[in-house]
């Protein structure tokens, strides 16, 4: 056993703050219960997310509510083809002091937030999207050559529609590979549907409470990470990453058919980290087979890498995922 | 902490251990059940093959399928059992198991490796793992998840399949008949190989052989072993190879005999010469002509002359030389250092050197009684290979009846009621064997005569039911040389040949109506079957068997009874009292050549005697030699 950081929160606490932020969020987003889980492991795991969906389904209203709900520095960025990284990241001013003379400033960009939204980050450059890279990855910006750490905790939740193509920039593998899931953002049902309707269209909005503060996420995350996991289940892992990549033997027939490249190794952290929140998340003390399956989708869909063959015939991924869940043994002895 | 720490692990490991171990005997209880119908399949289905090949060929018994069946079975369930049970299997594993099992979602898996320490935690957590896992797995009642299922299907699969083994085994079957035979043909066999095994270690270890009659017999011992020890060994072939034996053996102790014989002999034409060139020197008291005296008579002789060779007078002296000549010359042959001996003495009692003379009868004396002891071993090693030859003989007849019995069997299964009057018949001939009734129906078509003491062979009396050739209305000639003879008269003997029970008494011959079977009856038959007709005379047993065996068929021969109730010869025989022959042999020979010939043409005879019956009825031709009229 490792020893124990200063403890921050246990258990029990970690429930009640989990259950709290969902039950605040199911307050204003009406279903999505999938959806607002991936983000919420996500940001106990002090991990971004890129959400995908169709405008008008609560993408925004949801990253926002969280912020609300957990009290944190909320920034919204919305990407356009024109912005710069420097409106991401800020700049150096030239402004006059109070004794007469000029000097540089550093005016700190929205990225200076606990919770960024990348509001349609695919309509900005690939050079602006470029900007977040080393904030993702170190929670650091440079600029001219000073490096600005940025405020803990740091998620980065953006968004991105699928469907309106023109003028957006695909982002780059390394820039998808930081994003630890890429959450699906679905229509509602009719009945939730019916309740959006209720909850929007009339003169009470309904608003999130304070339930958490930044500092418990990150004890939460702390915790998370901590959770035990069998090595079977790790090996599990493993094997399942290796079968992502095409050339690999273990691969199934639709990797080798539509795959160009699988996951990185991030992909299978991704996997064990969200598999140890969602463990914790659903009351238990271990990882199990059914925490990985439960992540899988999100934390690979955006790792791999569809060939021409695949592209072309709009192969989903997740139904690759699906077959490599379905191919690849448990081997529990 | 940290050793507060290892001890509640330790404790918590303890515990996982005992429900570990405990849901593991559950599950293997489990397994076993679940596996009980299908390891015993494969032995059923053998079995089923088993039963099938039988009815295609000969190869098991019913109950020798059965047995495979049942041992096949058993095999298949105890390798199940040992494997469900003896399979040991790491703790981890079976956590694993479980974890899959009861659907635990890796909680115990996880457990274990906390508190084996294979992965780590924080403390809080791996306790609260650990009481999380136990709360879970102390609700887990495994009797319940791990019910002991009994697949109705697969027993009804089993089921069937032993139904369809009790049909296949039930149904009659042709080969179950065959291979019976087989077995006991085979254990007959057997019985004569250790028999030939044995007798193979006496003739090696007697030491009253020669080195060159010892390595030929053991040549021909060891090349009979062999042939028994061949498989798909015919009877045939196996009384042969037994029958080869046995004439070794005979034809061993015959050299001995002939050997002995002429030593007797050559000892007394010396004793002759002692008694008439120096009766004075003999020994009144002793009668050289008694039997095994002849030796001792010698040696007696000797040993006067020693003794009183100094009171000897110059005539006395010379006659004594004559003698001990005569004798010397009469040994030289067969005794060529006992006749130097002799010689010696008799040279130095013409020279008047009475202590060389007394010096070389001393010689003589030894020689002598050397003479005497290695013709008392030789006796032995007749008796000896006498005995061995009739074990053997012995084991050749139980062949000889098996091979009978078989064909009878056959014979029954393909003969109406009317055939198995018949052999009743032949067996109350059988019971009666040794009442030397003339008047039986001969069963029995072929004897051999007896040869008074000498004779080897023990009647059995099994024999009376398993001729082949009937002589209905008349009175079997129960000796074939005396039907070849003509002769009217049987001898007797106080010891018959395993042919002979029957016959070996006072009955009459038939009266023309005799029926001969050479082929006909498996017992050994003379082949030198007397042919000059003077009954007398040593008989070189020869098998002559029937054909036995799987796919030879039967064979029956009967001959046609002469119902027309005339005499064959007739006349008035006052003229003729002293009973010559009336009818010419030229005829009397052709009939029985024309029916020895029909037998070889209808593959009566077997291959290997179709020569020795040729010969033999060449030998009878008119004019070859002695005609026997």
């Amino acid at each position: 056993m490792t020893d124990a950081p200063p403890q921050t929160i246990d258990i029990e606490e970690f429930s009640r703050l989990a259950k709290a932020i969902e039950a605040e969020v199911g307050q204003v987003i009406v279903g999505q219960h999938e959806v607002v889980r991936s983000v919420l492991i996500c940001i106990i795991a002090g991990r971004h997310a890129l959400l995908e969906g169709v405008p008008g389904l609560g993408k925004t209203m949801l990253i926002r509510t969280l912020s609300e709900a957990l009290d944190l520095k909320f920034s919204r960025i919305q990407f356009t083809p024109d912005l710069m990284p420097s409106d991401i990241i800020g700049t150096d001013i030239l402004e006059e002091t109070e004794d007469g003379r000029r000097a540089f400033r550093f005016q700190e960009g929205p990225i200076f937030a606990n919770l960024v939204l990348a509001d349609e980050i695919n309509r900005a450059t690939p050079k602006t999207q470029s900007a977040l890279l080393e904030a993702m990855q170190e929670k650091t910006v440079t600029v001219a050559n000073r490096t600005y750490a940025l405020d803990s905790p740091f998620f980065v939740l953006a968004t991105q529609n699928p469907l309106e193509m023109e003028g957006t920039y695909p982002l780059p593998e390394a820039q998808l590979d930081r994003f630890m899931f890429k959450v699906h953002v679905g229509f509602p049902s009719t009945t939730e549907l019916v309740t959006i309707l209720e909850r929007t269209t009339g003169s009470d909005v309904a608003a999130a409470q304070k339930v958490a503060e930044g500092k418990q996420m990150v004890s939460m995350g702390a915790l998370a990470l901590d959770t035990p996991i069998a090595s079977h289940v790790s090996e599990y892992v493993a094997r399942l990453i290796i079968a992502t990549h095409p050339e690999n033997d273990t691969a199934p027939e639709k990797v080798k058919q539509f795959v160009r490249y699988g996951s990185s190794p991030r992909g299978a952290q991704a996997l064990i980290i969200g598999a140890k929140v969602n463990a914790l998340l659903e009351g238990r003390f271990n990882v199990s087979f059914d925490d990985v399956e439960a992540v899988a989708p999100a934390a690979l869909r955006h790792r791999l890498l569809l060939n021409f063959e695949g592209l072309a015939e709009g192969v989903n991924p997740d139904d690759i995922i699906a077959d490599l869940i379905a191919s690849v043994p448990k081997q529990r002895e | 902490m940290a050793s507060v720490s290892q001890v509640l692990l330790k404790q918590r490991r303890e515990a996982f251990q005992v429900i570990l171990n405990k849901w593991d005997r559950r599950y293997r209880q489990q397994q076993a059940v679940q596996w009980l119908p299908r390891s015993v399949v494969p032995g059923l289905v053998f079995g089923i093959v088993l039963a099938v090949m039988s009815r295609t060929r000969p190869l098991l018994l019913p109950s020798e399928i059965i047995m495979a069946t049942v041992i096949a079975a058993i095999a298949g369930l105890l390798v199940m059992l040992l494997a469900v049970f003896l399979w040991r299997r790491p703790l981890l594993v079976v956590a694993r198991r479980f974890d899959d099992l009861f659907g635990l979602q890796e909680r115990i898996s996880t457990a274990w490796e906390l508190t084996e320490q294979r992965i780590h935690a924080r403390f809080n957590l791996t306790i609260h793992q650990l009481d999380d896992s136990w709360d879970h797995a102390r609700r887990i009642d495994a009797s319940e998840v791990l019910r002991l299922h009994f697949n109705w299907k697969e027993w009804g699969l089993v089921a069937a399949l032993i139904a369809i083994l009790a049909v296949l085994l039930i149904l009659p079957n042709a080969n179950a008949e065959s291979i019976l035979r087989d077995n006991q043909q085979r254990a007959t066999i057997d019985a004569a190989e250790d028999n030939l095994r044995e007798v193979t270690e006496d003739v090696a270890s007697d030491p009253s052989l020669t080195s060159e009659q010892r390595e030929e017999l053991l040549q021909t011992l060891e090349r009979s072993t062999e042939t028994l020890q061949e498989e798909d060994l015919s009877i045939e072939e196996a009384f042969a190879a037994l029958a080869d034996a046995e004439a070794a053996l005979d034809a061993s102790a015959q050299d001995i005999q002939d050997q002995v014989n002429s030593q007797a002999s050559a000892f007394e034409l010396a004793e002759e010469a002692l008694q008439q060139e120096a009766p004075d020197l003999q020994n009144s008291q002793q009668n050289p002509n008694e039997g095994n005296a002849q030796g001792q008579a010698f040696q007696q002789f000797l040993n006067n002359l020693a003794e009183n060779l100094d009171s000897l007078n110059q005539q006395q002296r010379q006659q004594a030389a004559n003698a001990l000549q005569n004798a010397a010359q009469a040994l030289q042959n067969t005794n060529p250092e006992l006749a130097e001996a002799l010689q010696n003495a008799a040279d130095a009692l013409q020279n008047g050197d009475l202590d060389q003379a007394a010096e070389s009868l001393e010689e003589a004396q030894n020689q002598a009684q050397q003479a005497q002891q290695q013709a008392q071993q030789q006796q032995q090693s007749i008796q000896s290979l006498q005995q061995n030859s009739q074990s053997i003989q012995q084991s050749a007849n139980s062949i000889s009846q098996q091979g009978q019995q078989q064909q009878g069997q056959q014979q029954q299964g393909q003969q109406g009621q009317q055939q198995q009057g018949q052999q009743q018949q032949g067996q109350q001939g059988q019971q009666q064997q040794g009442q030397q009734q003339g008047q039986q129906q001969g069963q029995q078509s072929i004897t051999v005569p007896g040869e008074g003491e000498g004779q080897l062979q023990q009647g059995d009396g099994q024999q009376g039911n398993q001729a082949l050739i009937q002589a209905d209305g008349g009175q079997s000639q129960n000796q074939a040389n005396s039907a070849i003879q003509g002769q009217q008269n049987q001898q007797s003997g106080s010891a018959s040949s395993p042919a002979a029970g029957l016959g070996a008494g006072d009955g009459t011959g038939g009266d023309g109506t005799d029926a001969l079977g050479p082929a006909a009856d498996n017992q050994p038959v003379p082949q030198n079957n007397n042919p000059d007709g003077q009954g007398e005379g040593q008989f070189e047993q020869v098998f002559a068997p029937r054909r036995v065996g799987p796919g030879q068929g039967e064979t029956q021969i009967i001959l046609e009874p002469d119902t027309s109730d005339v005499p064959v010869v007739e006349g008035d025989f006052s003229e003729n009292p002293e009973g010559n022959v009336t009818v010419p042999y030229s005829e009397v020979f052709s009939d029985y050549s024309d029916a020895a010939n029909r037998a070889l043409d209808q593959d009566y005879i077997p291959l290997g005697l179709r020569d020795v019956v040729r010969d033999y009825f060449s030998s009878l031709e008119p004019g070859q030699g002695d005609d026997g009229q």
